[in-house]
């Protein structure tokens, strides 16, 4: 069985719509096309189009595609027992006595997408019902004479149970890390010590800190599936089909969790820029980040790069005016220019266009390395759905929608799979996941300590702050 | 010509970016690219004078809290929606238009507060009079849209110009200025 070529090679850059339809007709079989690009097409006529017969296998690029967006019509069970149902139709419908032979044409077609579809979608099998109708299937095919198949059907499931071991243990770590961390101030008030530890101490190498931020990054991003990205459209707009909602239960929520890691990135540098008493500790804190932020644009970890950048943009490190006079800002002017929203953030797609190219044409996984801005490709992949209709007025699916959206995505998926060339270190991971950080209240409160309020409105606010967390007036 | 940089804010699902999108496409259409330089920039004409607006628009990433300062620091004006069948929303965006007053640390930052979906009048769960006296408290303008119906949306872009004008404009209350 062909291995599964990176995803790169499924959309270039010219034509990423490569589900090419031969005949200079412009529709076949409710599917409909324009210069040979499929349009648009009914749900029945495109889920058609996804199974393979005797002399049909559908485009990768097209698999990815509908795979992907037909959740947003339909349960992704209920697309699999289609399939299903389509492949045994498939079978029966050829010649009783020729069956072996039809048998042998059809299976491996029939395993490679199912191949597919556990790779690239792995979570949609924690489904039980998935996973039955993959079995039988599965059993189907093995249960040929054919040796190979047998083979390569128990190839494929170890591969999928693999992947679903290792998501159960990442979930489990998570949850661990989330109940460690505490708010910070709560550990200062009863360790008043703990004050002494803070991320110089920890890793006083701003290189070595990019580098394990780095590792944080790839790790969180591997896990992403390419399917979470549309889940986040179905649970925020209830659609008119109220069948496609997914069960609590088995959603994977590895979205989220880098969300939060940003969230947390940002805060962490927010709070070790406050929590020093003396302006000199601050301002090196801040020229700390500022090395580390730097490093991290090198290296192509944008995403550290902009929760470092928005930590620092957090108004009570902003508003520390004296602190600020004390560094030398020009290296990080340079940085939040380059992160400048402007302009739909045109600089920052140019020098991620940049780091793209750099990483195809890479020797070394470092120069691979490419962590776009997530926050920004979810505000992208969001306005290409909210801005476009799944369905055209006829009721058929809007497809062209739909390659727009599997390009954004698929070129993700090719980035989350770097493998990090940096070495490990522990003891600096631990901290920057657990490390309890300062709320917003006590950020505010901790600057203000500093560097007195400049108005009544931060002398209010103060004021309220210290009563509240310090319980002092 | 004046470029005038606008954020948009509020809850999630209150259709901040229906409004944009309205706003800058004028349609909903079949394909288009939102990574484009010039996606969220439109030029409009306010009281005949031509000017170009560049929306930030925070849809889809509200759960990136951190960032929220970073944007309010680059926008010179402020957009807040909630939708008017939310009364959970219309919560929300109290804190909000705080967060902007801490950040750009004066109180005269041009706002205008946003009741969306006035289309869908029957499920209201915010009166339009509980709309008007948040933006009475807060000093700025009022309006109840609709994206999908096109209620108001370029109107709402156009006050905006408007309170950045009169925010850009020297004091005319203050005592000294006019004594000058």
């Amino acid at each position: 069985m062909p291995q599964t070529p990176p995803f790169s090679a499924m959309f270039d850059s010219s034509g990423y719509n490569r589900n090419l339809y031969q005949s200079a007709e412009d529709s076949c079989g409710g599917l409909y096309y324009h210069d040979n690009n499929l349009l648009s097409g009914s749900l029945e006529a495109l889920i058609q189009h996804l199974v393979p017969n005797v002399d049909y296998y559908p485009d990768r690029t097209y698999i990815f595609t509908f795979l992907l967006s037909s959740r947003l019509f339909m349960h992704p069970y209920e697309l699999m027992a289609k399939v299903c149902h389509l492949c045994v139709e498939h079978q029966r419908l050829s010649d009783p006595d020729s069956d072996k032979n039809q048998m042998r044409k059809i299976a491996p077609k029939i395993l490679q997408l199912l191949t597919e579809w556990t790779e690239t979608f792995p979570y949609d099998f924690r489904d039980e019902r998935m996973m039955r109708n993959l079995k039988d299937l599965a059993h189907r095919i093995a249960s040929g004479e054919e040796q190979t198949y047998r083979k390569n059907v128990q190839q494929m499931m170890q591969c999928l149970i693999r992947k679903l071991a290792a998501l159960s243990q990442y979930e489990e770590v998570l949850a661990k890390i989330s109940s460690t961390s505490t708010d910070r101030l709560t550990v200062l008030k009863t360790k008043p010590q703990s004050i002494q530890r803070d991320i110089i101490t920890v890793c006083n190498d701003p290189y070595t800190l990019a580098q394990q931020l780095t590792h944080i990054e790839l790790e969180r991003l591997n896990y992403i599936g390419p399917e979470e990205f549309v889940q986040a459209f179905v649970q925020k707009d209830p659609l008119d089909n109220d069948k496609s909602c997914y069960s609590e239960r088995k959603k994977t929520r590895n979205l989220e969790a880098y969300v939060e890691w940003f969230n947390r990135l940002s805060y962490l540098v927010a709070t070790e820029i406050c929590m020093p008493v003396k302006k000199k500790h601050r301002a090196r804190m801040i020229e700390y980040f500022i090395d580390v932020a730097r490093e991290c644009f090198n290296i192509g970890n944008f995403n550290s790069l902009m929760a470092i950048i928005s930590g620092m943009n957090m108004s009570p490190v902003s508003r520390l005016k004296k602190t600020w006079a004390k560094v030398k800002t020009a290296k990080f002017d340079i940085l939040e220019h380059q992160m400048d929203p402007s302009s739909n953030f045109y600089n920052y797609r140019t020098a991620l266009r940049g780091a793209a190219q750099r990483s195809l044409t890479a020797h070394s996984s470092r120069e691979k390395i490419v962590i776009p801005f997530f926050s920004l490709l979810i505000k992208d992949i969001y306005f290409l759905n909210e801005g476009c209709a799944n369905r055209l007025p006829n009721g058929h699916v809007n497809f062209e929608k739909f390659w727009e959206l599997a390009k954004q995505v698929s070129e993700f998926m090719t980035w989350k799979q770097v493998e990090c060339p940096f070495e490990r270190d522990r003891k600096i991971l631990q901290y920057l996941l657990t490390v309890p950080v300062f709320s917003e209240d006590a950020l505010y409160l901790a600057s203000y300590e500093s560097e007195g309020p400049e108005n009544h409105i931060e002398k209010d606010r103060w004021k309220s702050l210290r009563s509240s967390l310090l319980g002092r007036v | 010509m004046r470029e005038y940089k606008v954020v948009v804010l509020g809850s999630g699902g209150v259709g901040k970016s229906a409004l944009t999108v309205q706003f800058v496409t004028g349609t909903f259409i079949e394909k288009y690219d939102p990574t484009i330089e010039d996606f969220y920039r439109k030029e409009i004409e306010v009281d005949s004078s031509p000017s170009v607006l560049e929306i930030l628009d925070t849809a889809g990433t509200e759960q990136f809290a951190s960032m929220r300062d970073l944007y309010i620091k680059n926008g010179q004006g402020f957009i807040l929606v909630y939708s008017l069948v939310n009364q959970q929303s219309f919560q929300d965006i109290k804190p909000m238009r705080d967060q902007i007053i801490r950040v750009k640390r004066y109180e005269k930052v041009p706002v205008i507060l946003v009741g969306n979906k006035v289309d869908l009048e029957s499920e209201r769960e915010v009166s339009s009079s509980e709309g008007r006296a948040l933006a009475e408290e807060w000093g700025c303008p009022f309006m109840e849209t609709s994206a999908k119906s096109k209620t108001m949306v370029d109107e709402l872009f156009a006050e905006i110009v408007r309170q950045m004008n009169y925010a850009a404009q020297p004091d005319k209350d203050d005592p000294c200025c006019s004594a000058c």
